[in-house]
């Protein structure tokens, strides 16, 4: 069933501990007797973490790709060569 | 209104200010790393993951001296590579009372999962990246999206969220270790 996005942007702020003390405590409640309602904040839960994961993969491949470029910077050789001298 | 196909532009490192961090930083890490006996590999990785921690770590909370953040981290993740080869590293108090970013402490390696969600999904988990992570707000998610406006950008991500949780619902059927 699909999940309103209402009831996803309650997760979400569950998720990002920003309920108030009374909407924790209803929705702790709810996620004691809702069965789909668990199983919705697993996937969000999941869905975050994969998310994460993408991002910093991402990043690391834009720091590589720009840590290639400054490094074989023609404005920047005198740098090169001090940290090539660095690993002889 | 845009389709999830017209998202544009995935995450983004800022150019300017990794150039102004690697000039600065790059070099005291490199003479670290190889008095260390590290290579230039490992000083490369090293920069890299820990200007990411930073670049995550000032998107919360305001970092006076990123340079010294930076090095600190560099530290820690050296301390914890090279734990094995009986190099000694010391830390200063800054420095130990740092602690490494979950995502950057662990060795992550694209699941199958997660790699089938960037073939099927790409430009969606750029977008929610985006909103979770990188700090911005979501008027510059617009901008950077090339959507018209902060709502069609808000619209977006609950389509696209929608369609990334119905990816993982179905591999959560079929799959115990579907995080794997």
């Amino acid at each position: 069933m699909k999940t309103s996005w209402d009831e996803l942007a309650l997760i979400e702020r569950y998720l990002d501990g920003e309920l108030s003390t009374t909407e924790l405590t209803v929705f702790e409640n709810r996620l004691d007797k809702e069965p789909l309602l668990k199983a919705d904040v697993k996937v969000q839960t999941a869905v975050r973490t994969l998310v994460k994961r993408h991002y910093v993969l991402k990043m690391r491949s834009q720091a590589k790709e720009l840590h290639a470029h400054l490094y074989n910077d023609p404005a920047r050789r005198s740098m090169r060569q001090a940290i090539e001298a660095l690993f002889k | 209104m845009e389709t999830i196909n017209a998202v544009l532009q995935p995450v983004q490192l800022d150019e300017s200010l990794y150039a102004a961090l690697y000039d600065e930083v790059f070099p005291i890490l490199a003479s670290i790393i190889s008095r260390q006996g590290g290579t230039r590999t490992d000083a490369e990785d090293i920069f890299q993951d820990a200007l990411i921690a930073y670049i995550e770590m000032q998107s919360k909370a305001s970092i006076d001296h990123p340079a010294k953040y930076i090095v600190g981290i560099a530290k820690h993740l050296w301390v914890r590579k090279s734990r094995r080869n009986g190099m000694f590293l010391k830390l200063d108090d800054y420095e130990q009372s740092l602690t490494l970013p979950e995502e950057i402490a662990s060795e992550i390696q694209p699941s199958i999962l997660l790699r089938f969600l960037q073939r099927a999904g790409s430009k969606c988990m750029d977008l929610l990246s985006d909103f979770y992570f990188a700090g911005i707000t979501v008027t510059e998610i617009a901008i950077n999206h090339g959507f018209s406006g902060a709502h069609s950008a808000s619209v977006q991500k609950n389509k696209c969220l929608e369609k990334v949780r119905s990816m993982v619902k179905e591999k959560q059927l079929h799959h115990e270790d579907f995080m794997g």
